[in-house]
Parts: C-alpha cells; structure tokens; sequence
C-alpha cells in the first residue's frame, strides 16, 4: 500500500492559502520559495486525500516527505482527469464539477472537481483585469459564447458571465441563446457602439468568430470600432474546417471589424486548470505601446516547457510538450500534463496547439492512423 | 550547399567527403547537384544528388528504357539470376568496399544503431544469393524459361512471359535495404527501372546498382535511382506516365496519392502500413525455454524500432505456462532494456515521443482505475500496467490482462510492445479481425501439433506470413510479400494457343 502521510493540512488551511497568495501575489512575479511552499502543501492535501492521485504518484516514486522541488511534483496526464475521479473532496460535497467539450473522444469527457467557486472565482478576475483590461475598470461586453445559466457545467461560461458581470459596462449583453448565436443582435449592438462611439469588447471561443465572420461576410457588413475595442477569443481557431492559421483570423478581424492586432488577444484555458493564461498585448500596448502577442500566467501558475522524451524541461527557444502548475487547482492536481506544444522566451511563451499525432517513417502504421481510419 | 558541375553516369564519388546518392546510366549527364550534410562518427560527409525536373526524369526514362531494349530485354533470366548473384555475394564480403560504406553511413542517415545496422544489412543481402534467388523466382513460375521464350504450358499450348518495359519504384526509407527486393524483383521480370529513393535513406538502392555495375555493367544502364521529396508532382507524373508499371512503398499516405494517377491498365503494386503481431503459446514459456521465447520477442521489438511493417506491435501471451503473462511482459521489459543497451533504440521525434507518453498515460490512467498503481509490475496481472524504460521513451511494454480490453493493436512504435494475456490463443483472432485490411505478419511460438491449425485460423483472419516469434523483421527469399506473387503480379502472359502449333505445320511443305 502507498505510503500514507501522517497528518494531512486541513481543507480550509489549504484554501485559504491558496487565497492568500492569489491576493498576495496577483500578476507578479511569485518569489519560488513561496512559490514552492504553497506547492508542497497542496500537494500534501492532495496526496493525503486525492486517492487515484496519490496511486500515480506513488508509481513515479514521488511523495510529499520525498519531494525535492517543486517541479518534481508529478503532472497528471490530461487523460486521466476522463477517467478518473480526481478530487480531494468527497465528489458529493462538490458544488461544481466543469466538464470538457468532449470533442476529441466523444463520450469521455474531462472533469475538474470543485468544492466551492471562491478561489476559482478569485484565479479567475484578477488577471482578467491585469491582462484584459489595464487601461479600464469596465468596458461595454458582448459574449457570444454560451453563459453561466445556459451551461453551468462549462468553466467558460462560468468565466464570461464573471466577466461581464464584474467588468461589463451599461449596454453589456449576452449573444448566444438556445438557438444560437444571435446575429441580428450582435450587429445591433456592433452598430450602437459606433453610433456611441464607444469602445466595446466581444468575448467568446475562437469557433464563434468564425460563424460571426462567415454571417457577416454573407451580409456583408463590415464595422469600424471605435479606439480601444477589442476581441477576446479562447480556444485557438484550429480544427474548424478550413486550415486557417491565427494570423489569417486576426487579418480578418482588422478588416471586419476595424480592430487592429494589437486589440485582439487569446486567453488560454483548459477544464482541467483553475486559472487562465493570456496573451500580453493588450498589457504592453497600454503600458509601453508594443505589442507582446507571447503568453504569461498570474503568479499562482507555472507553465514548463518539457521534452517530450524525458519529461525534463526544455531550454528556453526550444519547443516542449507544456505541464503547467496551477496552485488554485488546489482539489484535483495542482500539476497537469496537457498535449499542447509550446516554446519559451525571455517575454513569454508561445502556444503552438495540439501536437500533432505522430506518423510512421515507412510501412508500419502507428494508433493514430488506426483509429483515424476507424473513426 | 549547392555545386554545379557534370557527373557522367553518377559515379561514387566516395573520398570520404562526398558521396553520390544517385545512379544513373553511363553516359547520362546531369547538370546541376545539390547536397545534404550528415554527421558521422569520422565527421561530415555530403550526400550529393541531382537536381531535377520533369524533363530529366523523361530523359532518364528514356535512356533506361533503351538500355533495357538493348540488354535486358534478351538477357536469358538465368543470366539475370548470375549477375544479380554476383553483385550479392561482393556484399559477404567484409571488406567489400561499398558494405563497409553502407556501414558507415547508413547509420549515420538513419539514426539507427550501427551494429545493428550491421548485421541487419548483412542478414539480408544475403536473402539474395544465388540458391535464394532461384527461390524467388521457381515459387513464382513453374518454368521460368517462360521469361525467356514460349515454353509449353498445361493447356497444350505454349505462354510467354512479358515483364514491364520499365517500372518505376517509391522505395521508403524505413528499413534500409528493402529497395534491393523490389528492383532484384524488377530486373528477374527483365524490366527496366526507375527508383525514386527517399532522403530518409537514399543509400542502399544506389550501392546495390553500384555492385551491378561492377558485375555487369550494360544491366546496370537499365536503372536509375535518384532521390527527390515525396509529393513532388512533376517528377512523380513524368515517371508514372513513362512507366508500364507502379511499385510502391511506404505510408498509406503515399499509396493513395500516388494510386490515381497510375492508369488502370497499368500494374499498380503497394506495399502499405501494416500491423504484426505474434501468438505466444504456454508451451514456449516452458521453464527450459521461456528465455529464449522472451528474448525472441524482444527482438522481434527491437530490430529497426518497428519501422518496418514486418515487426510486432502487440504479442498474445497464453495463461497456463510457467510464466503467467504479466510476468512474461515484466521479463521482457529487461529483456528490451538489454537489447537498449546493445542496440540503443534511433532518436524518435517529438510528435513520435509524444504519442509513447500518451499510449503510457493511457494505460496509466485505465489501471489507476481499475485500482492498480499505474507503472510497475502489478502484483498478480488482473489489471492494466505500463513497465517504461528508465530513460525517456526507450521501450514500454504495455499489458491488458485480457484481449477485450485492448484498445488497439496498434503501436506508437519505437520499441513500444503491447502484451495481452489470453486463456488460449485463440481468443485473440476476433481482437484483430477488423484489423484485417492491416494485417500481414504474425510471430508465433506454438508447439508442431498447434502450428498448422492456427495457422489455417489466421490465414482465413488475413495474415499472409506466419514466421517464428524473434524472425518477424526477416521476410524470407520467396515470401509472397504482402501475400501476392513477387514476379507474377509484374508480368503479362501471352498464349500461343493449343493448336496454333499445328495449323503453323500445315503450311509446311512436306506437312502429312
């Protein structure tokens, strides 16, 4: 039997330090024995309490006496948050479960386990302020993504119902309703913020724009925003029908909408994670006027680049398989393994999508073209 | 990077720096080359290749086809057999010049392990010596004089046999050496040839021609062997359209974007991905044996990482041998760990790292759910378990304690094996059944009394070679590769009918 620790930190010393350090810390930079202080005792919660955890921890020969750092602590493989039950909390006592789209496997989808919403909800505001809108406290917001009371099982809607509420100024909406997205609406509310000149902001998934675009460009319709607008987009535009690269999308969105690259910005979430990761161009824009399109994390996150061979990370410019430490996780598991490739630099790092699955040299065949072909 | 200059006919150009990675007959001039640096243990050396455009590929087809008309085509096939023996047996030699280069930089291109390399290339050209090669060609005819003149046949008359004017080959670069198969194929068929050889490995095909060369070399101005990069429209539609016939090898990718630009009326042969797996009976994991089996099946893994269609992605393990099956997959984790440390496995890419870590945390994940500890041994093998190597994505010997659980017989690769435990082995066939469009080698290791009947089970699955466990990467001289006929599938026959003999007699004079 794995190793039992002897005491575990209690579930609300837990969180409120987890809280702590959010309020502490907000987008700085976190000193890394702060940093790995809070790691240890998370990961002794969620050792002690977190039973599948635990088992795979143990298999990695990791244990909260044992561990030397930090970054030793073992990622969970994004699978298993589909196949197992990942919490420290008794599932039952959980006010929220946020579940993935389920696109990639139909029918297994990933589950992030909540006790309550007070740290998600804190994660979540923070940076969306420092990040989204440095130069405002509020902005005119229309989300044409579902909201809160339309999925309550998606942390998306959770986040754009969040937003809206707590950063939306007179005239904010919500676009998508049960029979989709709302387009006449949308248009209206596009038209009313030229006719008031006032800027305005939309926030949904990368997919969304996409059927935006293509309705607008059937009617036609181009907009100039008013300065300072901008687009808010999650997700990453691959995968819906066309090969159409980021840049493609975003030279669309400057003709479309008359918003410039420097105003559209990509938000970087998973289910699996309990905070978000931006794009930095909004930030720099409004602090030095360039424009740094790289990526950064609050204080409470750590996003490693790895080899994918020998999961030991990689030298900054190289390209990794991405594992990120989010200490707000702090009832499933602080450290996940995603398969998104991404490279580091100096000012952030950037997102490089899904890897792609791996084709054979010769005349073997691997999984992915089995199951391609079956599908 | 780049040099212009004249080559006549490509000739090896080895002072240790540059080596040409093409052939082409005598006389043939190509007017501009490029190069591609590789690394080797002795330092740099630049492969050196031409450039080239529609218009050369119909020029070397041209001149090939001509020189084929001119030798080839008449060479009595028993000739064919001693000059292509001839050319083999320089390869058993050690020191043969052109082995001891193949040696040296094959690995280097690869990034397969050199020794393995070694005695991989030696095993295998020496499928192709003379006795081997009457093989291939006495399992595919019944008289292969029919290559060479009308011989009687069954029906009372008389057949001919006609191979292509000129064929044109995809080799891939997979295994190193499996070119030599396909144009030995090609030129017993008396066929004029044209290879497309593939930067992953663009060596083997063009030494092989070389050997011929030094043996014969009017038979070697019937081929060419150029490399250039997969998908390259023009030059693969100038060399299909010259071509009476197609071989290909390689992904399924590379099959069907080739395959509809070949005419119909033209042979059109591929040899595609595959799935191997092998039966491991209970009596092979006998105390006085059980090393041997599992040292076999790492070899099986190891050899070439999978690379080749040939190799094993999944073993079923029989219950009720000394060895259960998981401990089976246990023994043949060290086993793989061993076979690292003599053979180190070549540096997989990124994507190909990745796909290992995923298949692993998969498997983690299903047997954390079903309550085990993941990695490891399990205690007793009624779980799920992944043992990996120590280092990286070395090997990873994945186990399913029962066939239904099994995902997928199909392996990431680079020495990644999949061991299933079964109650009999032949629980196992209705687990690849619809696999059956992949299927082609299976490993076995079953006693004299089981080998025939199994063997009738998974003919009828849609295996066409049944090999002993550890032999599955060598493919035999004669095997009907892929389960067709090496030679048939690239002849047309001509009848002189029974009968016509006789009507001819009737014009002769003093005919009764």
């Amino acid at each position: 039997m794995p190793i039992q620790p002897a005491v575990s930190p209690a579930r609300e010393t837990v969180k409120q330090a987890v809280l702590d350090f959010i309020d502490r810390y907000g987008c700085e930079q976190a000193p890394d024995e702060e940093f790995d202080r809070l790691a240890r005792l998370i990961f002794a919660f969620q050792f002690a309490n977190n039973v599948p955890y635990r088992a795979y921890c143990t298999s990695k020969r990791v244990t909260p006496p044992t561990l030397d750092s930090w970054s030793s602590i073992p990622p969970m493989p994004v699978d298993g948050f589909k196949m197992l039950t990942l919490t420290s909390t008794p599932e039952a006592d959980c006010e929220a479960v946020f579940t993935t789209s389920g696109t990639t496997r139909p029918g297994q989808k990933g589950r992030n386990f909540h006790p309550d919403l007070e740290v998600w909800d804190a994660s979540m505001i923070g940076p969306f302020r420092h990040f989204i809108l440095p130069d405002r406290e509020r902005i005119r917001i229309g989300v044409i993504s579902p909201a809160w009371d339309m999925n309550e099982h998606s942390s998306l809607s959770r986040y754009l119902t969040r937003a809206l509420e707590q950063c939306g100024a007179e005239g904010s909406d919500y676009f998508f309703h049960e029979q989709g997205l709302e387009f006449d609406r949308i248009e209206r509310f596009l038209e009313q913020a030229v006719t008031d000149d006032v800027p305005v902001m939309l926030m949904g998934a990368s997919s969304a724009y996409w059927y935006l675009l293509e309705h607008l460009r059937e009617s036609g319709r181009t907009f100039v925003l008013p300065d300072d607008s901008r687009l808010f987009d999650t997700g990453g535009f691959k995968s819906t029908k066309t090969g159409i690269t980021v840049d493609d999308m975003y030279a669309m969105f400057a003709d479309v909408f008359g918003v410039d690259r420097t105003h559209c910005v990509n938000m970087y979430g998973m289910t699996e994670l309990s905070s978000q990761i931006y794009d930095q161009n909004l930030l720099s824009y409004y602090t030095d006027g360039s424009v740094n399109t790289l990526k950064a994390t609050p204080a409470w996150v750590r996003s490693v680049m790895l080899d994918p061979q020998t999961l030991t990370p990689v030298a900054d410019g190289e390209t990794g398989v991405i594992a990120h430490y989010d200490l707000a996780n702090w009832n499933s598991c602080l450290a996940i393994l995603t398969e998104d490739l991404g490279v580091r630099s100096a000012d952030g790092y950037r997102l490089l999508g899904r890897a792609k699955g791996a084709e054979a040299r010769g005349c073997s065949i691997t999984v992915d073209e089995v199951m391609a072909a079956n599908a | 990077m780049s040099g212009d200059g004249v080559s006549v006919g490509g000739n090896v150009v080895d002072n240790a720096d540059i080596v040409d990675v093409f052939h082409a007959p005598a006389g043939f001039s190509f007017t501009a080359f490029d190069t591609r640096e590789i690394t080797t243990p002795d330092g740099p050396v630049s492969l050196r290749y031409p450039r080239l455009d529609a218009d050369v590929i119909h020029a070397l087809c041209d001149d090939v086809r001509k020189n084929r008309n001119d030798c080839l085509a008449s060479m009595p096939v028993n000739d064919i057999i001693d000059v292509l023996a001839k050319a083999v047996e320089l390869w058993t030699d050690p020191d043969y010049p052109l082995r001891r280069l193949a040696e040296r930089l094959v690995p280097a291109i690869t990034g397969y392990d050199a020794d393995m390399t070694r005695i991989e290339l030696k095993r295998y050209m020496r499928m192709f010596r003379r006795r081997e090669l009457l093989r291939f060609v006495d399992d595919d005819l019944p008289c292969p004089q029919m290559l060479d003149e009308y011989r009687p046949n069954r029906s009372g008359g008389y057949t001919r046999l006609y191979g292509p004017d000129l064929s044109f080959h995809v080799f891939s670069s997979n295994v190193p050496g499996i070119p030599v198969w396909s144009m030995t194929m090609g030129l017993l068929v008396k066929s004029g040839i044209v290879g497309k050889s593939s930067f992953d490995e663009p060596l083997m095909p063009v030494l092989f021609a070389k050997s011929i060369r030094e043996v014969d070399p009017e038979l070697a101005d019937a081929i060419a062997v150029v490399p250039w990069k997969g998908g390259t429209e023009p030059l693969e539609n100038a060399a299909i359209g010259e071509a009476n016939a197609v071989i290909v090898y390689g992904s399924s990718h590379t099959t069907e974007l080739l395959r509809p630009k070949v005419a119909e009326s033209k042979p059109f042969l591929s040899y595609g991905a595959r799935i191997g797996f092998s039966l491991v009976g209970r009596e092979s994991l006998r105390a006085d044996c059980y090393e041997s089996t599992i040292h076999h099946m790492a070899v099986d893994v190891a050899t070439y990482d999978q690379q080749s269609c040939l190799a094993a992605q999944t073993v079923f393990v029989e219950r009720g041998g000394v060895l259960a099956p998981h401990e089976t997959a246990e023994l043949l984790a060290h086993e793989l760990e061993s076979q690292q440390r003599k053979y180190p496995r070549s540096t997989p890419t990124q994507e190909e790292s990745l796909a290992i870590r995923r298949m692993r945390s998969s498997v983690e994940m299903m047997s954390l759910f079903a309550g085990g500890s993941g990695t490891g041994m399990a205690d007793d093998g009624s779980g799920p378990f992944v043992i990996a190597s120590p280092h990286g994505t070395d090997w990873t010997v994945l186990y399913y304690p029962d066939a239904a659980s099994l995902p997928t017989p199909a392996s990431p690769l680079n020495r990644t094996i999949t061991v299933v435990a079964v109650n009999d082995l032949a629980d196992a066939l209705p687990v690849m059944t619809p696999y059956r469009q992949w299927l082609q080698s299976c490993g076995v290791a079953v006693d004299s009394t089981r080998l025939f009947p199994l063997a009738q089970r998974v003919g009828e699955l849609g295996i066409d070679r049944i090999c002993p466990v550890g032999e599955m990467n060598r493919a035999k001289s004669g095997w009907h590769h892929d389960g067709g006929f090496n030679l048939l599938d690239l002849v047309r026959a001509v009848d002189v009918e029974r009968g016509t003999d006789r009507f001819a007699d009737s014009f002769d004079d003093d005919f009764e």
